[in-house]
């Protein structure tokens, strides 16, 4: 343990030597990141950035994609050296750049440094997230683009519904964030729900490259948008694409904590075609009967007979939800787009409270 | 310090919103419907945004990032509701808008 540390006798560059409170020395590429917003200490260790460095040791550092997309992560370096892993990340704008802003998710220190950063209790990681070897123990087509991916890590697979994890890819480059379908166990399983991407690094490697018995590692939990037990509202998901995995973790995390024998849950899935149409399948195995509602929803209904709801998932959850929209929970995930309408609809339109609005800007 | 000259009435119409920096403070003015000119804090209290890319619709200002919103005519938060923007004195004399940062601090998130 580094909680001991009470500074270093001497720089050497990257290479740093620590004295421990009980008078060992430690030599390493450690380094303190240190918060001047509000004096909190962590050590950055092995291959971790700042925000992860901070989350690791328990730390409510504010962010949400851990992708550099969403620019949640900001900081500000005051002293010492960083080392940038996408200077060109989108979550930084032009005026952030001019403000001399950083991003936690893709910077790490080089040696000590000091920064100004926002960290808030809301961030603070109830599972703080672990790196860990994992195997590919089964794959299953959902549909014709989507595939479930069962991993079995070594150590425990404990995440709450809705969160996400980071896979780390060999030969990938940078870690892809995918959220997990399944719920914590004791089995050590993590099931992700993967759209394939057209000529995207990441899917290439897990839909054709990656065999049964293959290791990655996998880096988590991490996310915002995790199930709230301790209301008594009804609860709406509504996911979009890809976004169906960490609804269908939400709903299965409400299904199994016994929530749903007096609330309802109603899942909205929006996708292109009737044959993108996926879930009510996953939901019926939860076998919670009228409880749980599932509308999907069609953009493009083509020429077949397609007889449900069309046009985009927000539109028809405005359509169909009657009552006061500040009487139900809110979760959802999906295509930028969506998560930009729905976003609009509940926190401009409806007003619902933001403590009742859960989800992760991916970008 | 004392109030500051920051720009002129030329370059924040009426429904428009424009950031500057004063004494190393993010400033945001807005400019209501009815005309009246006030300065808030330049980010939101959530996360580290700058509000001038979000939207201003006359009424109230709308962080692009999660859509919080703060009304224009005095910084209170709309949804959610429990945080608001801090505002500093505006003096406009002429065609000149002054704005004095002394004492204000920007405030953070209501948790």
């Amino acid at each position: 343990m580094r909680t001991g540390l009470i500074g270093h006798v001497k720089d050497m560059g990257e290479i740093l030597v620590h004295k421990l409170q009980d008078g060992r020395t430690i030599i390493d590429t450690a380094a303190v990141i240190h918060n001047l917003k509000d004096g909190g200490e962590c050590v950055q260790n092995d291959e971790d950035t700042i925000l992860r460095a901070a989350l690791r040791s328990g730390i409510g550092y504010s962010y949400e994609c851990n992708s550099g997309g969403c620019g949640g992560c900001k900081f500000e370096l005051v002293e010492g050296e960083i080392e940038n892993l996408w200077e060109d990340a989108p979550g930084l704008t032009a005026r952030d750049r001019a403000r001399g802003r950083h991003l936690a998710c893709q910077c790490r220190a080089r040696g000590d440094i000091k920064i100004k950063a926002t960290t808030s209790p809301e961030y603070k990681p109830i599972i703080p997230p672990i790196r860990q070897k994992a195997r590919l123990i089964g794959v299953k087509d959902i549909t014709k683009d989507i595939r479930e991916f069962r991993f079995k890590s070594e150590g425990s697979a404990n995440f709450l519904p809705g969160q996400f994890a980071m896979l780390e890819l060999p030969g990938v480059g940078s870690s892809r964030a995918y959220s997990m379908s399944n719920i914590g166990n004791d089995e050590n399983e993590w099931h992700f729900q993967i759209r394939y991407v057209e000529n995207g690094r990441g899917t290439s490697y897990l839909f054709n490259t990656l065999k049964i018995g293959g290791e990655i590692e996998i880096d988590g939990p991490y996310g915002l948008a995790w199930l709230r037990e301790d209301t008594q509202r009804d609860i709406i998901c509504i996911a979009g694409g890809s976004g169906l995995a960490p609804m269908v973790s939400i709903a299965r995390g409400a299904a199994n904590s016994g929530i749903l024998k007096n609330r309802k849950l109603y899942f909205f899935y929006g996708a292109r075609t009737p044959d993108d149409v996926c879930g009510e399948e996953l939901l019926r195995e939860l076998e919670m009967g009228d409880a749980i509602k599932y509308i999907p929803i069609v953009s493009v209904p083509g020429v077949g007979d397609w007889d449900g709801e069309t046009g985009f998932a927000h539109d028809a959850v405005r359509k169909l939800i009657e009552d006061d929209f500040k009487n139900y929970d809110f979760y959802f995930a999906g295509p930028t787009l969506m998560l930009q309408a729905i976003q609009e609809l509940l926190m401009i339109e409806k007003r619902v409270p933001y403590n009742q609005v859960h989800y992760d800007r991916f970008f | 310090m004392a109030f500051q000259k920051v720009c002129t009435l030329d370059d924040v119409w009426e429904g428009e919103m424009e950031a500057f920096t004063v004494d190393g403070h993010e400033i945001l003015l807005v400019c209501a419907d009815g005309g009246a000119v006030k300065a808030f804090q330049g980010v939101c209290p959530h996360q580290d945004i700058p509000l001038v890319e979000g939207k201003f619709d006359g009424e109230k200002v709308i962080c692009r990032a999660h859509s919080w919103q703060f009304d224009a005519c005095t910084g209170k938060g709309i949804n959610p509701d429990d945080c608001a923007l801090a505002e500093y004195p505006v003096k406009v004399d002429g065609e000149d808008i002054y704005v004095d940062t002394a004492g204000v601090v920007p405030l953070f998130a209501h948790s």
